[in-house]
């Protein structure tokens, strides 16, 4: 009864702050971030009837969307608005460990990102219906929910002090793993789903029974402890090591590179004839998968030098400039170009589709991405979310209105120039459009009035 | 009730932070625990509050102890940690029915001394009907303090209650412990600020290297002619402190 209560309760809050205290234009961007998630929805469902022109099977389709929304998922977490709470009940409140397990599990899973991913699923079962198979459909929700509970273990292992933590990062890791080998690895793969959903659910349990304390001294912010080793010469080398030893900038660029898997399964199950016909005839160049990575990266890079104190204050208080700040930032972009065009050009020779125009257009996609990041560092100090997929996928901004013009400006154009299926992407570019001009009316956190005031 | 430590040890990836840990405090004590920067305060504190497991000795509220009666520990017992684990989605007044809807307390009375805490700890000009994400960090302070009185604990575990208080705050919390501490109840304090503590405590212990070096009253710890800072320092024996490396930086 007393678990009913804290859940009936926290819900109903969360309910009310859905409109109170924010303006008009703050309630609008939010039924527009449903909308676009609605659109998607259209897009993708649509994709499904015309699946055959695409050269591949609908359960195939299914496959990649999942994983583009694991990616999505795992990724979420360093986006503010999707926070999970991870454990609202500390030990030191009288609530029995299983009720406190239960409530905070709970309440990370129905969050309003589920909610919004459970629209997208609708949308898409609906147009789509004929051809998804229900088990499709259902395995996907498992797979999902699984994926969800991945997440909530990462976050606790990373932030909170967990008996047998490698034990259970193994657990985490294996889950997602094999969900990317599930296809290849194993006939019955709806066993192996739902056993992977039950290992996941299993562990979340123990990981929310055991849970008990933020930060006890064992684990500490990176580079914090970084910045007492780090024996550098030079400014730069110091910042680079620093930056490249902080924790969260290592797991998204492991998630960038395990996004790489995607484009690299999808270029290794077509034959070159289908690849080049699908560039040829809807305008969709595979090679723009291989930007995920550079997306990511560039998002942390904005990270790194808005709202990470350490290594901003570092940069800032140490007498560092835009111009030094902007070399460094090139330098850091120039090694994950490397990194992914390492990926890239053996995938594209070994299917032959590696030409000069993919290279370029490959060049032309990754500097664009580059460059918006390139342009947000430069230009402002506060945490910026918005690049490319984050720009559709998180309403509330803290983007400058002139930064947050650009990068829809940008984004628009690469859309625009290769989309492959364009009334979609004019309607995204539309509403793109309205929710940058929201973006640059939302509220500002004291927490952000105060760090631009400091930094301007 | 008395509340008993004995013996407690900690060890963190092989470094030992706390050995052989043990006092006891009595009703109408406030027992101040004081001590360097890592001599393992806070770690003692997140034993007593239940939020990290001794590796070995115990921790006994009266005849209670968390393997038998947990909860009922808990329900006579307020914490504010150091890092204060309020929900930051959740505005003052939302988390103070929040954490009263987790001891229990029917809803009138909840409101009631919710708003009457705010009234005492928040100023005019602090609005408790934000988020607390937005709040500064003396007003997370503040809501964590009403977090733990809200339930009228009979044990109290303070972990740095000063650090972030403007001055006024600093001489209401003085003002206040002063008069909640009675027979019934007892109030464990860590902090830095000498000033403020000492006008609240009747105990204290000196932690270093993760052993006590000092368990008494005031009264006989400040039985000399020094001042309890002066004794403090005797006490620790820090290594003289010269500018001679510091040249280039005073000169």
């Amino acid at each position: 009864m007393k678990v009913v209560k804290i859940l009936s309760y926290v819900w109903q809050i969360q309910s009310k702050q859905i409109v109170k205290g924010k303006s008009i234009v703050s309630i609008i961007g939010s039924l527009l971030f449903l909308a676009i998630m609605a659109l998607y929805g259209v897009g993708v469902g649509m994709m499904f009837q015309y699946s055959e022109r695409f050269h591949f099977a609908p359960s195939e389709l299914l496959f990649f969307i999942n994983t583009a929304i694991l990616g999505m998922t795992l990724i979420k977490s360093y986006f503010p608005s999707y926070k999970p709470l991870a454990n609202p009940l500390p030990s030191f409140f009288p609530v029995s460990r299983i009720e406190r397990a239960f409530v905070s599990v709970i309440l990370d899973i129905i969050s309003p990102y589920s909610i919004a991913i459970a629209v997208f699923y609708g949308i898409v079962f609906s147009i789509g219906f004929e051809y998804i198979a229900m088990t499709q459909m259902l395995i996907t929700v498992i797979i999902f929910f699984s994926i969800s509970l991945a997440d909530r273990s990462l976050k606790c292992l990373f932030e909170y002090n967990v008996p047998f933590r490698w034990l259970h990062l193994a657990i985490v890791t294996l889950n997602i793993i094999g969900f990317f080998l599930k296809p290849n690895l194993f006939a019955n793969h709806h066993l192996f789903v739902t056993g992977v959903c039950l290992a996941s659910l299993g562990q979340q349990c123990l990981l929310a029974f055991f849970v008990i304390l933020p930060q006890t001294g064992i684990i500490r912010n990176a580079p914090l402890k970084h910045l007492a080793t780090n024996d550098s010469r030079t400014k730069t080398t110091y910042i680079v090591k620093t930056f490249l030893r902080t924790r969260s900038v290592l797991i998204v660029l492991a998630l960038g590179l395990l996004v790489q898997i995607l484009p690299l399964t999808f270029v290794a199950t077509r034959n070159p004839e289908q690849l080049r016909r699908m560039i040829s005839d809807f305008h969709f160049n595979i090679v723009l998968g291989f930007v995920a990575p550079i997306a990511c990266f560039t998002y942390i890079l904005n990270n790194a030098f808005g709202l990470n104190w350490y290594l901003w204050q570092t940069v800032h208080l140490h007498n560092g400039t835009r111009i030094s700040t902007a070399f460094l930032y090139l330098r850091l972009a120039l090694t994950i170009l490397t990194i992914d065009l390492i990926m890239l050009l053996p995938a594209l020779w070994y299917r032959q589709i590696l030409t000069i125009e993919n290279l370029g257009f490959w060049f032309l996609s990754a500097v664009t991405m580059i460059f918006i990041g390139f342009v947000l560092a430069t230009t402002q100090a506060m945490k910026i979310e918005k690049i490319s997929m984050n720009m559709m996928t998180s309403i509330r901004s803290f983007s400058s209105p002139i930064s947050s013009i650009i990068t829809l400006v940008i984004v628009s154009i690469l859309i625009f120039s290769y989309s492959f299926y364009y009334a979609l992407s004019i309607g995204i570019a539309i509403i793109g459009a309205v929710a940058a001009l929201f973006i640059s009316f939302s509220d500002k956190t004291l927490k952000h009035k105060i760090y631009h005031a400091i930094h301007s | 009730m008395p509340l008993s430590v004995n013996k407690i040890a900690k060890n963190f990836n092989g470094r030992q932070i706390l050995s052989g840990v043990g006092f006891e405090i009595h009703n109408s004590q406030c027992f101040w625990l004081v001590g360097r920067n890592g001599a393992g305060k806070t770690t003692l504190i997140n034993i007593l509050a239940d939020l990290v497991e001794a590796d070995c000795g115990s921790v006994s509220f009266g005849d209670w102890t968390y393997e038998k009666e947990e909860l009922v520990i808990k329900r006579n017992l307020g914490v504010l940690p150091d890092k204060n684990p309020a929900i930051p989605q959740l505005t003052g007044w939302e988390y103070l029915r929040f954490v009263g809807l987790l001891h229990e307390l029917p809803s009138d009375e909840c409101s009631r001394r919710a708003q009457s805490l705010l009234e005492y700890f928040f100023d005019e000009t602090e609005d408790a009907h934000k988020r607390i994400g937005t709040y500064s960090h003396g007003m997370t302070k503040k809501i964590g303090l009403c977090a733990a009185l809200l339930h009228r604990p009979r044990y109290l575990i303070l972990d740095e209650p000063f650090a972030g208080l403007d001055p006024v705050s600093s001489a209401k919390l003085v003002r206040f412990l002063q008069s909640y501490l009675n027979e019934e109840r007892i109030i464990f304090l860590s902090s830095h600020d000498l000033s403020y503590s000492q006008k609240v405590i009747t105990h204290l212990g000196i932690l270093e290297g993760g052993a006590l070096q000092f368990v008494g009253s005031v009264e006989e710890f400040a039985a000399s002619k020094d001042s309890i800072e002066e004794s403090i320092l005797r006490v620790l024996q820090p290594k003289e402190a010269t500018l001679t490396g510091l040249e280039w930086l005073v000169s």
